[in-house]
């Protein structure tokens, strides 16, 4: 583990409500350099709520948050343009220089070789399985190098050996001084993590 | 950084127009619907003379037409407009939460805007053209250009009213019937010349967004003069309602957090 005085991702007594409903009640954590944070908590507890305030798509109510600009994010959702191909999302998404950030293309290429994704790249994205869909994401959100990655539950239906595949970039993304924040279910996942906060009641836990 | 704003607009660009030509129904649709129209009107409509009016700005010019040349000309003019509207709600409704993320990833807004109404342009374009031709096969026009023209500026209006509901609607039906809600009552009734020419208020009609570019098609179809207030009325009309989809595509890709360089979202 590298230093952790280089903070990416911050937030202070964070308050986050939908409508009249409060789902997060003053919550502070932060995420430094070379930092593998997990956030866990029960179905619905805000998990996703919470790193989609981070990312500046949810308005909090209240407190102060700070995330690096160039962040790589895997939401939860499946979001990816069903009339497009792998190669024609991939293709746009290298074309975005998120805070002048470029996408190298021999660690894409060896990604998609990682991910088995070579062999999906003229497929129409509304045609693959779960799994790979979610390698996709998951491309997606690492393809810049981005200093912090935010990874909502990136894992669901990737199988054994696209699991530890999946924790080998993750290792080497981190290595280089990436930080990650990652919400995950699974018990495995914690012993890999530095650090690990639970959402319960709106309120973290550290 | 111009050079990668322009190289990211072109392959959006790019892919907007291949995502219209792997829409088969709206293919379909772009071809049918008007031969359908044009179809029943030629088995249905008289061959009986009426007087109409026409907007000139100042001027109000009368013709006598028969019903079967006004229906065909007004219901080109109406369906082109639905259609437009109907494309633009697939470009702009569909797949939104995907350009937000592309948003968030670093693709400006009004890119986005201009590159997907580029496509939406190039397909209207089409239909216009096919309309304006297949129009020609059936009734003598006076000025084809200008007929094409009227159907091409329609096509922007109601387009870019289609992309500012498509983008502000949550769900895809409700969009829908506001589109339809609109282009029924406006480019396929009220503007419909024959209601137009005996209407009490017609003063209500020109402040409807179909009223210009179908008075410009009717000049071109039935006139041989130009109609310089309609252009003019028309093009106001299309440069408002690209502004206003502008003004909508950058709140909803944007979104209420739009991180500054310093990435910090304080309350």
């Amino acid at each position: 583990m590298q230093s952790s005085e280089t903070v990416l991702c911050q937030c202070t007594a964070l308050q986050v409500s939908y409508g009249r409903r409060r789902i997060i009640d003053s919550c502070s954590f932060k995420v430094g350099q070379g930092q593998v944070v997990g956030l866990t908590g029960e179905n619905g507890s805000g998990k996703s709520t919470l790193v989609k305030c981070l990312l500046g798509f949810v308005r909090p109510k209240g407190g102060h948050v700070y995330c690096d600009p160039r962040a790589g994010y895997c939401p939860q959702e499946n979001y990816l343009h069903r009339a497009y191909t792998v190669a024609e999302h991939l293709e746009l998404v290298a074309s975005l220089h998120r805070g002048g950030l470029r996408v190298d293309p021999s660690f894409l290429a060896r990604c998609l070789t990682l991910l088995k994704l070579d062999r999906y790249l003229r497929y129409p994205i509304r045609r693959l399985s779960g799994g790979t869909y979610q390698k996709v994401k998951f491309l997606t959100a690492i393809v810049h190098r981005p200093p912090l990655l935010v990874l909502d539950e990136p894992t669901d239906g990737f199988d054994w050996s696209m699991y530890l595949v999946f924790w080998d970039l993750v290792r080497e993304l981190v290595a280089a001084g990436t930080g990650v924040l990652l919400i995950s279910h699974l018990v495995h996942d914690r012993q890999r993590f530095d650090r690990i906060y639970e959402l319960r009641d709106g309120v973290v836990h550290g | 950084m111009v050079d990668r704003a322009s190289s990211t607009g072109w392959l959006v660009f790019r892919l907007s127009t291949l995502e219209l030509w792997r829409n088969p129904l709206g293919m379909v649709l772009l071809v049918v619907i008007p031969s359908v129209f044009i179809a029943m009107i030629l088995w249905t409509a008289g061959t009986g003379s009426l007087p109409l009016k026409l907007y000139f700005g100042e001027e109000v010019v009368e013709v006598l037409l028969t019903q079967r040349q006004t229906a065909l000309v007004f219901v080109c003019a109406a369906v082109s407009g639905f259609l437009a509207a109907y494309y633009a709600l697939v470009l702009f409704h569909s797949d939104l939460g995907y350009f937000r993320y592309c948003s968030f990833m670093g693709l400006s807004p009004l890119v986005f805007t201009l590159a997907r109404f580029a496509a939406f342009l190039l397909v209207t374009s089409l239909l216009a053209a096919i309309t304006a031709t297949g129009l020609g096969y059936v009734t003598p026009l006076e000025q084809p250009l200008l007929v094409f023209a009227g159907f091409l500026l329609i096509t922007v209006i109601y387009g870019a009213y289609g992309g500012i509901v498509g983008v502000l609607s949550r769900s895809f039906m409700p969009a829908l019937l506001m589109i339809v809600l609109l282009a029924d009552l406006d480019a396929a009734w009220l503007q419909n010349p024959v209601y137009y020419s005996a209407a009490q208020e017609s003063t209500v009609i020109q402040w409807l967004p179909a009223f210009y570019p179908c008075q410009i098609v009717f000049a071109g179809a039935f006139t041989s003069r130009g109609n310089d207030a309609a252009l003019a009325g028309a093009a106001t009309w299309a440069v408002a309602a690209i502004a206003i989809l502008v003004l909508a595509v950058q709140v909803r890709l944007r979104g209420p957090l739009a991180a500054g360089p310093a990435g910090r979202f304080d309350q």
